[in-house]
């Protein structure tokens, strides 16, 4: 049974549909710096991917000598050149946003080096860890472990 | 019943937000990257969260 449960109301950017982003607060474990962010849970995504200005504002250097990089591939079926970070994925409370309800361990994160996309919850290193229910009918994301 | 955020930006070309967490859907500091509206933000001296905003008419399939 799980034992925490919370409701996120889903968000709307301007002249967009309203959809599933989750406050989330990421840091680097090295320097500790964090940045909050609205990122998109997307059920179709194997990891989690963040853009190259957030990797820049919490002390990564995005394709440093040795930093790990890997190649993903999109929907539009051409590959990316990601590069592999670590950072704690904390979640935020719906409402008392300075509240952390949940936080990951170190992990890597692929990171690409462009901005132009919302950063992305995917399955292996968050949605995991969760029950998710995605109710567009009451245009609210329900997590539950 | 938490509502739903809802956010406007002045600038058609605003790409990135950054919106107060005391106040629900409040955008405090908005424009084309994600490096000016975090100094832009962070002057204001109020906790926020960001967020990307997508181009209209501009489909996003991920």
């Amino acid at each position: 049974m799980p034992s925490h449960l919370y409701k996120y109301p889903f968000f709307s950017p301007p002249g967009r549909l309203a959809g599933p982003y989750l406050p989330i607060k990421i840091t680097n474990p090295w320097t500790k710096k964090s940045l909050e962010w609205y990122c998109l849970v997307d059920s179709g995504a194997d990891t989690c991917l963040f853009t190259a200005t957030v990797v820049k504002i919490v002390g990564h250097n995005l394709a440093g000598k040795s930093v790990k990089s890997s190649i993903t591939r999109g929907i539009e079926g051409r590959t990316v050149r990601t590069w592999q970070h670590s950072f704690i994925i904390s979640l935020l409370h719906p409402v008392k946003s300075d509240m952390t309800v949940w936080q990951s361990k170190k992990t890597l994160i692929d990171c690409i080096e462009h901005d132009d996309c919302p950063l992305l919850l995917g399955v292996g290193d968050f949605l995991v860890n969760f029950r998710v229910t995605l109710d567009y009918r009451k245009k609210l994301t329900i997590l539950q472990w | 019943m938490p509502k739903t955020i809802h956010v406007r930006t002045h600038y058609r070309n605003s790409r990135f937000i950054a919106i107060d967490r005391a106040d629900h859907g409040r955008v405090i500091a908005e424009g084309r990257t994600v490096m000016a509206v975090h100094k832009m933000a962070e002057k204001t001296g109020k906790a926020f969260t960001m967020a990307f905003v997508p181009p209209k008419g501009k489909k996003y399939v991920f």
